[in-house]
């Protein structure tokens, strides 16, 4: 077993690895060499969608709900397949609009509302407080099966409780890690480099794991199978058997849709993309990683069920524990922590820029009375901004983590997060392929879709906490039965998540339809809908603004909110890619600048 | 260019028929067929099927996008 001050040395040494390792990175693209423009290393980022959830919580789902965990990954892999249609068409119209988050995206493809903007920070922040409270409840559940009774030494020792603790390590390294600086394009080659590296380091574990238990505990795949066979547990290796095929169904389709639209999915792989053709080969290579990390799922919950051992989802850790291997047991740790910590990293920077740009900023260049619209520089402001986002964001998700998700399996937890993000793909895929889509359809279906999924899966979680009063999931509001919110409209046999995604999808799509077909939208709407869904190939360096500005302007605009040092190294950058395409293009005017 | 254009073309295709065989394999009612509590050759059933199915796509896709790659 290792100690309490190991464990706690350990994490902090593999956490400053990684921090180096971004700096590293950081420093070799200021000086255009750029890692992050290796294809592979893009592909291995766009992993960051496997956190704690997969790593722990995967081998619970399949011990508890049999191959209900494969759904996760299936999902990805549909929508990888389809990278050379969507994301391909995404990183096209995001680059040529300069899109900086998901949220702006989605303003952009309908006339650039502030709203909608507005609108989709807020349910984005919303979804994502589950999933972060996912990550904590994981690494004070790793932290503690390591340290059974050490935990309350390095208490001690600290002067604080733990789980407290991973909270504010993790947000602090969130903040060093994706607020150090403000760039215009809200790209970090950095935090890409060292996400990638903790996408390699939890495949690694992960196998390692598995491969022990599947050879070194048992005798190979054929044992465990036909020795869990054998204790009854058949039923659990098939569909059928737990869950229905409308549920897999459901759950294929929200992981589809999640791996698209999750503020981080998105933030990964279309804001830190640096070359469009690498979308076309993460259709397999990503796959690959997915089939590859869930490879022994399977056996290691079977492996932990026939030995009866504890709490399913720490099977990763418990299981070398008990075989008397804390060496690997330490792997597996810090795989969890990989995961958790990349997670909470790259969703703390994509959800802080949305709050930054596209909740506060707005407002307080509104109020007169704070004068910022006469102040030169406004970079340290907005940096404060975000910094105060990032701790505010692992403040509710830690606030939640110790209420609603005790109660809660970590898939349970991770699902009510998907099914709240999935609710910005109908408005995505419909601005990116549906020229009649507008802004009121956009907005009540977000709206729509949004209150269902909290009606059907957030309120029933606060109910369970004791946090509402629970009468109206068992019997409906006012005693409505047609109203209970896992049975809607009399709809059931599903389960929970399936249930709230099939019914909020659905309102979601219907809202935006008639929205969109019910109200005329305006000019800018008309033009922006157009760019979106007839984004065609780009041939050279072309931008879609072909407008007038003079440098001294665009300098001064730059400057205030991202300091004069960074300004003009956006200029310098800027006049170095001139000058190199003027050399190998021919001139082809597109915008004038004027000194 | 018009054969790249074509070439093109025909592996758009290709990646939209793996991705539909992919989705009908993969969900009922072709799980239905082979979704049995049973061992063969002693690994379950219904999870080996779906990561043979799984395989299959990953290979077909990375054939497909190796081939039309310059």
């Amino acid at each position: 077993m290792p100690t309490a001050g190991f464990l706690l040395g350990l994490s902090v040494l593999y956490l400053g690895l990684l921090f180096a390792a971004a700096t590293w990175a950081d420093r070799r693209a200021a000086a255009g060499r750029s890692v992050a423009r290796n294809a592979l290393v893009y592909k291995l980022s766009l992993a960051v969608y496997c956190s704690a959830w997969t790593f722990y919580g995967g081998v619970g789902l399949a011990s508890r709900e049999g191959l209900a965990f494969l759904p996760i990954y299936l999902g990805p892999t549909l929508t990888a397949l389809l990278f050379p249609f969507v994301l391909q068409k995404v990183l096209r119209v995001a680059k040529a609009q300069g899109t900086t988050s998901i949220a702006d995206f989605v303003a952009a493809r309908y006339g650039k509302s502030g709203l909608l903007a507005g609108l989709v920070a807020v349910i984005a922040v919303v979804a994502a407080v589950p999933y972060i409270a996912l990550q904590l409840k994981a690494l004070d559940a790793s932290v503690e099966a390591l340290l059974p009774a050490g935990g309350a030494v390095l208490a001690a020792r600290l002067g604080a409780d733990i789980p407290p603790l991973v909270a504010l390590v993790l947000a602090l390294f969130c903040v060093l890690f994706g607020t150090r600086t403000i760039d215009a394009t809200e790209r970090h080659e950095g935090l890409v480099v060292a996400v990638a590296l903790e996408s390699l380091v939890k495949l690694v574990a992960l196998l390692a794991v598995g491969a022990f238990v599947t050879w070194g505990l048992s005798g190979g795949l054929a044992d465990l199978g036909a020795r869990y066979v054998a204790a009854g547990h058949g039923p659990a290796l098939t569909i059928g058997g737990r869950m229905g095929y409308a549920d897999w169904f459901l759950l294929t389709l929200v992981s589809a849709l999640a791996f698209l639209v999750l503020p981080r999915q998105f933030h990964v792989a279309v804001i830190e993309n640096l070359r469009e053709d690498h979308a076309r080969s993460a259709s397999w290579l990503l796959p690959l990683y997915l089939l590859l990390i869930s490879l022994f799922m399977l056996p290691v919950a079977m492996a932990g069920a026939l030995g009866g051992r504890g709490d399913p989802d720490l099977f990763v850790l418990s299981l070398p524990l008990d075989a008397g291997r804390p060496a690997l047991a330490l792997l597996a740790y810090l795989g969890g922590l990989s995961a958790s910590a990349a997670m909470v990293v790259v969703e703390g920077v994509a959800l802080s820029t949305m709050v930054s740009n596209d909740l506060v900023m707005p407002v307080l260049l509104r109020l007169e009375l704070l004068g910022l619209r006469r102040r030169g520089d406004l970079s340290g402001l907005i940096l404060a901004v975000r910094r105060g986002a990032i701790l505010l964001l692992v403040g509710l998700g830690y606030a939640c983590s110790r209420t609603v998700a005790p109660r809660y399996g970590l898939a349970s937890i991770g699902f009510v997060a998907f099914a709240g993000a999935a609710q910005f793909a109908p408005p995505i895929l419909a601005g990116l392929y549906w020229r009649g889509a507008g802004k009121a359809g956009a907005v009540a279906g977000l709206l729509a879709g949004t209150a269902v999924w909290a009606y059907t899966l957030v309120f029933p979680a606060l109910a369970e906490a004791g946090l509402l009063a629970d009468g109206f999931v068992t019997r409906g509001p006012f005693g409505l039965g047609l109203l209970r919110p896992h049975a809607l409209f009399g709809l059931e046999g599903l389960g929970a998540t399936a249930h709230a995604v099939l019914w909020s999808l659905s309102a979601n799509s219907v809202c935006l339809v008639l929205g969109s077909l019910l109200v005329r939208p305006g000019s800018l709407e008309r033009v922006q809908a157009a760019l979106f869904v007839e984004a065609e190939p780009r041939q050279g360096p072309d931008r879609l603004w072909r407008g007038e500005a003079r440098v001294a302007d665009l300098r001064e605009l730059l400057t205030r909110f991202l300091g004069r040092e960074r300004a003009e190294a956006a200029f310098a950058a800027d006049a170095r890619q001139r000058a190199t395409l003027s050399r190998t293009l021919p001139p082809r005017p597109t915008a004038r600048w004027y000194g | 260019m018009r054969g790249t254009t074509l070439g093109g073309e025909r592996r758009r295709r290709l990646q939209a028929a793996i991705f539909v065989l992919t989705l009908v394999l993969l969900n009922a009612p072709a799980l239905v067929v082979v979704d049995r509590a049973g061992l063969a050759a002693g690994l379950p059933l219904t999870p080996a099927y779906l990561f043979l199915v799984w395989l299959a796509a990953i290979a077909a896709c990375a054939l497909n996008t190796r081939r039309s790659d310059p």
